[in-house]
């Protein structure tokens, strides 16, 4: 009889101990991250931006962390990709929460957010097309998602670009371009975000840096796109014009040409547009920049990069119709193993680069990043 | 202590019996008549006698077009090697880095080979061969130096680097952790120079760079293993298994005879 009571009890022992150690594993506290009090960026130049990659970054601290750094780079501007698949995923359904994230850590240091809005959910494109695939059947449900984004973030995002790189058949769903359509869709995308806040900025384009000339299977010029957007009465429904200036082999000051991409590329849109009757309007650099891969041959040397980045930003702010430039890109959350990774300042471990701590120098004042380093 | 006994007995029949039954199976899988796993990649390259290879060309010296307009370099040379193995021709598609993994997946080809280096992420998606080059970072000294074996040497020496290249990232890691002096040159061909002329003790730079230097200057060498690893792989759909297999001795094979060597003195 002893023997038993005695299993019983190490029975019900070895029960409470266990529920103890599940009550107190499923009590452990969540890391907490303290937002902190709001930040300022300092800087001597006010267009300096990058682009960050917070989309597919899940842990909040690296979120914060970037855009710590961001900030503490001197950088005043972030691009960021707001995907409408993500955030939408059912028709009239939003899911702000990752998006909430991002943003609230970006105005807290104190950072103007740009937000590029694209990526077709699956409910609103047919079956076997790529999220970069809408038609014009489907251009209402993108102006709700750009209300509903415009109302949520208003007071914390006055910046929205309307699709990214239309001028790309790839980024067109590898379909042949088309600037009337595109303006049709920013028509539409204007007047749905000015509904929702009327202060706001649509920006128009996010336009790549391409020669390919008309009937090209891949893509047209961001020169010719941009006319023919004009001709087909884009003027009214964009405030600025987003392009992507890239620099590849050329320094920052190499003089710009119809056949040639280079940064200064930047120059011969802004004539357009003021051969459009639009000189008014300002220009945003959304994504731009230099690669140092040691062996890609649109690559140049690190030091370049440096050099070249450095010096885009000075010309960014001595152009008075550029709103600001955003630098691609400043992270990403794990390496992508090619020669984007040479596109970065910090790497995805958040080492900054030696380029990184170059252009926080100059943010704060260093004049001598001028010289190129002694043979 | 009856009933203990002979659940002990059952338990000890039940592991018996499972041994049977898993051996069994064991037996019955070996001695069933092999069948080849289906590879519908090597069989077409087989039967079209043209193996499809993904490149883009514009990462010299691996593959880049030349002045005269030949697709040229390391891994072009390598992909003919491995057609010549194989028994068939080489047909290489130009595509931009963007779009190789995409080319694989629609079976536009049937292999990357392209300076392509190994991403963890992808392998649930493709199958990579053996590595055949690291272009990783190296730890470079004078060919007399004898009291440097590793980056853990580099205490109180003085150090050269490419300015803000991977080699200057990695020598600012370990300047967290040990103090030298640090030199940073605009290429890694002068700080390699700078290194053969004495006035610093170590270089730190990409594989690449450090053959190229080394096949006219005979006055340094690699020292230790590589201070970051960079390998390049080929890719092939997880599908074709036969194909992966064919690659994979072919590349042990060319790395132990001296082959994977020669190209690397060739293009480097």
């Amino acid at each position: 009889m002893a023997t038993r009571k005695r299993e019983l009890a190490g029975y019900l022992l070895r029960v409470l101990v266990a529920v103890a150690v599940l009550a107190v594993a499923g009590a452990l506290p969540k890391p907490i991250i303290m937002m902190g009090p709001p930040r300022a960026v300092e800087s001597v130049n006010a267009k300096m931006g990058v682009h960050t990659r917070l989309t597919d970054e899940v842990e909040e601290w690296k979120i914060q962390r970037t855009l710590q750094l961001v900030r503490e780079m001197g950088a005043s501007w972030i691009v960021e990709y707001f995907p409408w698949g993500y955030i939408e995923p059912t028709k009239g359904q939003f899911d702000w929460q990752h998006a909430d994230m991002v943003v609230d850590h970006a105005v807290n240091q104190g950072l103007k957010v740009v937000a590029r809005l694209d990526f077709v959910p699956e409910w609103a494109r047919p079956k076997d097309t790529t999220f970069r695939y809408l038609d014009e059947e489907h251009y209402e449900d993108y102006g709700d998602f750009v209300h509903a984004f415009v109302e949520h973030f208003e007071g914390r995002i006055d910046y929205f670009i309307i699709w990214n790189e239309p001028n790309l058949s790839f980024e067109w769903g590898y379909r042949a371009v088309d600037p009337e359509a595109y303006t049709e869709l920013l028509k539409v995308a204007y007047r749905r975000a000015k509904e929702a806040n009327p202060d706001c900025y649509v920006l128009g384009g996010g336009l790549a840096p391409t020669v390919a000339r008309e009937g090209n299977e891949w893509g047209l010029s961001d020169l010719i796109f941009l006319q023919r957007m004009y001709d087909a009465g884009a003027k009214e429904y964009f405030d600025i014009l987003s392009i992507h200036a890239y620099g590849y082999v050329y320094p920052a000051d190499d003089p710009p040409a119809d056949n040639k991409i280079n940064f200064a590329r930047a120059q011969l849109l802004r004539e357009l547009m003021v051969r459009n009757g639009d000189g008014d309007k300002r220009i945003m650099i959304t994504e731009g920049g230099w690669n140092d891969h040691p062996r890609w041959t649109k690559g140049v040397r690190p030091y370049q990069r440096i050099l070249y980045t450095i010096q885009a930003y000075e010309r960014a702010k001595e152009w008075e119709w550029c709103e600001a430039f955003a630098v691609w890109s400043f992270r990403t959350p794990v390496p992508e193993k090619n020669f984007r990774d040479y596109y970065t300042l910090v790497t995805s471990a958040f080492i900054v680069k030696p380029i990184y701590l170059e252009i926080q120098n100059y943010a704060r004042g260093a004049t001598d990043w001028l010289v190129e380093p002694v043979r | 202590m009856r009933d203990r006994m002979i659940h002990r007995r059952w338990s000890l029949a039940l592991v018996l019996v499972l041994g049977v039954l898993t051996l069994s199976a064991g037996l019955w899988v070996m001695l069933t008549p092999g069948e080849l796993p289906k590879d519908e990649t090597w069989e077409r390259i087989q039967r079209d006698g043209v193996m499809r290879v993904a490149v883009d060309a514009s990462y010299p010296p691996f593959e880049y077009i030349d002045v005269a307009g030949n697709l040229v370099g390391y891994d072009i040379d390598l992909a003919h090697e491995l057609g010549r193995r194989f028994g068939v021709d080489v047909e290489f598609v130009i595509i931009s880095f963007d779009g190789l993994y995409d080319a694989l997946r629609v079976e536009r080809v049937d292999l990357i080979l392209s300076a392509l280096p190994f991403d963890l992420r992808l392998t649930e998606d493709v199958a990579y061969s053996p590595s055949y080059f690291n272009a990783g970072q190296m730890l470079v000294v004078r060919e007399s130096e004898g009291s440097i074996s590793s980056a853990e040497d580099l205490q109180g020496r003085r150090v050269g680097v490419e300015w803000g290249s991977m080699g200057d990232v990695e020598s600012r890691q370990l300047l967290r952790r040990m103090e030298f002096e640090l030199y940073q040159y605009p290429t890694p061909a002068e700080a390699l120079s700078v290194l053969a002329g004495g006035d610093i003790d170590a270089v730190i730079a990409d594989a690449v760079s450090v053959h190229q230097f080394h096949r006219e200057h005979d006055r340094i060498k690699i020292a230790g293993p590589p201070v970051t690893d960079d390998p390049y792989v080929i890719a092939t759909l997880l599908s074709s298994s036969v194909l992966q297999a064919q690659l994979n001795e072919a590349i042990l094979e060319l790395s132990a005879n001296g082959f994977l060597d020669q190209l690397r003195v060739q293009w480097f």
